[in-house]
């Protein structure tokens, strides 16, 4: 007897993630055939992105491709996925994995498959030539930079001025200067036309991607032994594979954008340094502001 | 045929509920909580249907309605806009429906600068109709045209709906944007020669009070004491998004300090007249941040049971050749408008379509903006057409929503003549984006 | 009865008047943004975040006073189909039905605000915001709606009144 899994994903399905997420969805369908079967129901249209959470540890969905960040509400912790700098293939040898299934399951009612798409990261990207620093890196308080919740604290601590807007206003804030600078990840980038005005991109990146599939614990309890083993054999495999994946597409879209007339603006020395460990703090911070109990553990692992 | 019980069932509660007179929202929550039981979760999904309010009308992007109801509202509670129509009249002099043709013109001007059309319908709404309606403009001429030059601003770049739309489709944002300014134009032009065709066939339609013939002296006292000052708000609203000193959603707040300013300057200000337009902004916002949050169940729903994806894949099921499939879409969009918001007929359809667009081999930005222009209709069709819900709270008490529908009606065909056009003549849409 | 429901009324017109002073509060807060942001000064960081609740707000409070002055948009096809006697019946089955709904979904609301309150749950945006507050206004806005409802249903009031020389059909 099949059973079937009610999944959604948290971008629109044309979106790298969305596509990424269904193939992991086809490979599960094919293994599983006959025992275990994925139904995706649909993307935003269905759940708001930030709503998936909670959707998830009340039953009303069984799967999810979403990232830890969009419920931290639930699960604060999850946030060491983006402040880490481990790779999800470290974190699951070392531990961390474990640590984080035990958080999820008991504050997300959620079983985690995957930490998939990993290995990219946020970067700032300039309308004018950033201006350097003695101490390697730059003058930050030039900056009007577009942002998300997820890392304006950190852009704010570094001296720039943020401004939060929806994606679909910043390419006319770009046009316009009310913004001059930008933060996102290179996958991506183009598709919403902003590489026209951000010329400069600021290297290294900061933060890294945090999508996660999982599923309702009570749901995943209820599978059968057999079901469970082919979600979490694909699962531990498209982990690796869309990786490479992101990591193949980020190289790639990373040199259009030059052969496009992007230039590099490398951090380095004693600025770098201070970007990446305020970038950390300020996760971690907040993390234990909303709950210590397992911070140090954490960051053991993670860290 | 499974999608077909949840797709009937749907769309027949939301006509029935409406039909017996619950009021739109609430109409909107019976069905959801129905639609719930049936497909999506039962009580479980009651509790998510709460829980996602927040994301429904906690965004930013929604800010600029409440304020620009504020600032039309004040404008005119003051007395201060009296002058200003005064003014225009004795510039414009005896042209009939003078003020349809500054509605369509100032709303079209500040579409060129804001992509929101419920933010650009609420601020000429709230500053011209109260005043059309007390100089005797028949509905069709004071609505109509604000619903039209609303709708303009997400044809006429900027557009947040066309940005969306590219990005998801993978079209060239910029050129899908450029793409929309000619086609903009070309419906500004078609709603002014709608406006003139219809005060040929009722001249009643728009009264031709006499204007008084004013010596040149007077004539410049009353634009210098009314339009100047006029000059200053809209400087607040357009110069700084030009400027780049304010986002379009910020402008909207600065508009409103503007006019409170402009009231303290000509000694004009009153607590009473501010607290009234603040309660005309509070009653609009709440009527229509409701029926927001009410459809956005419904959308999701919809999405979840497969009624949409059902209904569109049957649409498209067919295979009639490129010209037929085309219409199939876009009526596909102008049904699923009644019922849905654009950014959630976006999401559902375009996984649909763009594939159906690759196979035709179809000129992706020609495509995109047909599609946009079909989506933009869906903001003026009954039942669910956000701009008719906002006109109807600034129209005077006891307008009903089938007279301001019925005014939009002949601006909804004037848009689905352009897309006809646009399929005849390409270059319509495409000419300015081939010329980067 | 009379003056139960003038108190009602009362509750109603204060949850509105909330709201107006909100919309003032969001013009001021944008402004200040803008101004700050222009004169280089760090703007205020949790405004947006801020704004976006106080949108929250201003959808759900003013409710029950819309409903009071009618003040939510409707329409009347089929009602207009029904003979007048069938008409004044269906009349207090449409406010029933809207007393049942406003209170169905107060029981849901009101559950999470308890949940809310005692597990602590918060939504995260430039700020963490208690979800007790967000739900709030939802458990205001639609059992006093529920209240107002009642007016309708026990008779004190009619929707479709409207001034025959301002009714323009549907
Ligand atoms: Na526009
Ligand atoms: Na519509």
């Amino acid at each position: 007897k099949e059973t079937t899994i009610n999944a959604v994903h948290f971008t629109p399905a044309q979106n790298t993630y969305a596509q990424s997420f269904l193939k992991f969805v086809d490979e599960v369908n094919k293994a599983g055939k006959g025992v275990v079967k994925i139904n995706v129901r649909g993307g935003p249209e269905v759940l708001p992105p930030d709503q998936q959470g909670e959707a998830q540890k009340n039953g009303l969905i069984d799967m999810l491709n979403t990232p830890a960040g969009l419920y931290l509400n639930l699960v604060p912790e999850g946030e060491a996925f983006s402040a880490s700098t481990k790779s999800p293939e470290e974190v699951r040898e070392n531990g961390g994995w474990d640590l984080m299934q035990k958080i999820y399951a008991k504050k997300g009612n959620a079983h985690l498959l995957a930490h998939i798409d990993a290995g990219a990261g946020f970067h700032i990207f300039t309308v004018d030539q950033p201006k350097k620093t003695d101490d390697g890196g730059i003058d930050w308080s030039k900056l009007k930079i577009r942002s998300s919740p997820l890392y304006r604290t950190f852009l704010e601590n570094l001296g720039a001025t943020v401004i939060v807007q929806s994606p679909g206003e910043i390419y006319t804030s770009l046009e316009r200067g009310v913004v001059n600078a930008n933060a996102y990840t290179i996958l991506g980038y183009q598709s919403f036309g902003w590489d026209k005005f951000t010329k400069y991109r600021v290297d290294p990146s900061f933060f890294q991607t945090d999508v996660l599939i999982s599923m309702n614990k009570d749901k995943w309890d209820s599978l059968s032994p057999e079901a469970q083993k082919i979600l979490t054999d694909t699962a531990k495999s498209f982990e690796k594979e869309s990786a490479e994946a992101v990591e193949k597409d980020t190289k790639e879209q990373a040199q259009q954008m030059i052969d496009a007339g992007q230039k590099i603006v490398t951090l380095s020395g004693k600025g770098k340094d201070e970007f990446l460990s305020k970038a950390s703090k300020a996760s971690w911070q907040r993390m234990e502001s909303r709950d210590p109990t397992y911070i140090s553990e954490l960051r053991k692992h993670f860290q | 045929m499974d999608w077909f019980f949840p797709f009937a069932l749907m769309v027949g509660l939301i006509l029935f509920f409406m039909g017996l007179g619950l009021p739109v929202a609430f109409a909107f929550f019976v069905t959801n909580i129905a639609g719930l039981y049936l497909f999506f979760g039962g009580s479980v999904g009651v509790d998510q249907m709460i829980s996602n309010f927040s994301a429904a009308v906690g965004t930013y992007a929604l800010a600029p309605l409440p304020l620009f109801l504020i600032m039309g509202s004040l404008f005119f509670r003051s007395g201060l806009g009296d002058g200003v129509m005064d003014a225009l009249d004795m510039c414009i002099g005896n042209l009939r429906a003078r003020l349809s043709y500054v509605v369509l013109a100032a709303g079209a001007v500040f579409s060129a600068l804001s992509g929101s059309s419920l933010a650009n319908t609420g601020m000429m709404g709230s500053l011209m109709v109260p005043e059309m309606i007390k100089r005797g403009y028949k509905a069709k001429m004071a609505y109509g045209p604000v619903l039209g030059a609303g709708s303009l601003a997400v044809v006429i770049p900027p557009s947040s709906l066309a940005v969306l739309l590219g990005s998801l489709a993978h079209i060239d944002v910029g050129a899908l944007l450029i793409a929309g300014a000619l086609p903009g134009l070309l419906l500004a032009v078609m709603f002014a020669a709608l406006i003139f065709v219809q005060t040929l066939l009722d001249p009643e339609a728009a009264p031709q009070y006499p204007v008084e013939r004013v010596p040149m002296g007077r004539k410049i006292k009353a634009i210098a004491v009314n339009i100047v000052p006029m000059g200053v708000i809209v400087f607040l609203v357009v110069g700084t998004i030009i400027l780049g000193i304010a986002t379009p959603t910020e402008s909207s707040a600065l508009g409103c300090a503007g006019v409170l300013g402009l009231l303290i300057a000509y000694r004009c200000f009153t607590w009473k007249a501010l607290w009234t337009s603040l309660d005309d902004a509070m009653r609009v916002t709440g009527m229509t941040f409701l029926i927001i949050s009410a459809s956005t169940t419904f959308s999701q729903v919809f999405a979840f049971s497969g009624a949409s994806n059902g209904f569109i894949g049957f649409v498209t099921g067919f295979d009639p050749g490129p010209y037929l499939f085309l219409f199939l879409m876009v009526c596909v969009i102008l049904i699923l408008g009644m019922f849905m918001d654009q950014v959630s007929m976006m999401l559902i359809t375009l996984p649909i379509f763009l594939p159906i667009a690759a196979h035709f081999q179809f000129d992706l930005v020609w495509f995109g903006l047909i599609l946009l222009l079909a989506f933009e209709v869906g903001f003026t069709t009954p039942p669910f057409g956000l701009l008719l819900f906002v006109m109807v709270g600034v129209a005077p008490p006891g307008t009903s929503l089938k007279t301001v529908a019925l005014s939009a009606a002949p601006f909804i065909a004037c848009t689905l003549l352009l897309i006809v056009l646009i399929v005849i003549f390409p270059q319509i849409a495409l000419f300015l984006p081939n010329l980067f | 009865m009379q003056v139960f429901f003038a108190a009602v009324a009362r509750v109603s017109w204060l949850m509105a008047a909330a709201v107006k002073l909100i919309l003032a509060a969001i013009v001021i807060e944008v402004v200040a943004d803008v101004v700050l942001r222009n004169l280089n000064l760090r703007p205020i960081s949790w405004g947006v975040s801020a704004t976006e609740y106080g949108l929250v707000y201003a959808a759900f409070l003013p409710m029950p006073w819309l409903v009071h002055i009618k003040g939510h948009v409707f329409v009347e096809f089929l009602r207009k189909a029904l003979p007048i006697p069938a008409r004044a019946v269906l009349e207090r089955i449409v406010y029933a039905a809207c007393v049942i709904l406003c209170l169905y979904i107060t029981v849901f609301a009101v559950n999470s605000f308890f949940d809310a309150l005692r597990t602590g749950a918060y939504e995260t945006r430039t700020f963490d915001m208690p979800k007790w507050a967000i739900v709030a206004p939802v458990c205001l806005g639609f059992f006093f709606s529920a209240l107002e409802w009642c007016r309708f249903l026990l008779g004190f009031e009619s929707l479709y009144d409207v001034d025959p020389l301002e009714q323009e059909g549907l």
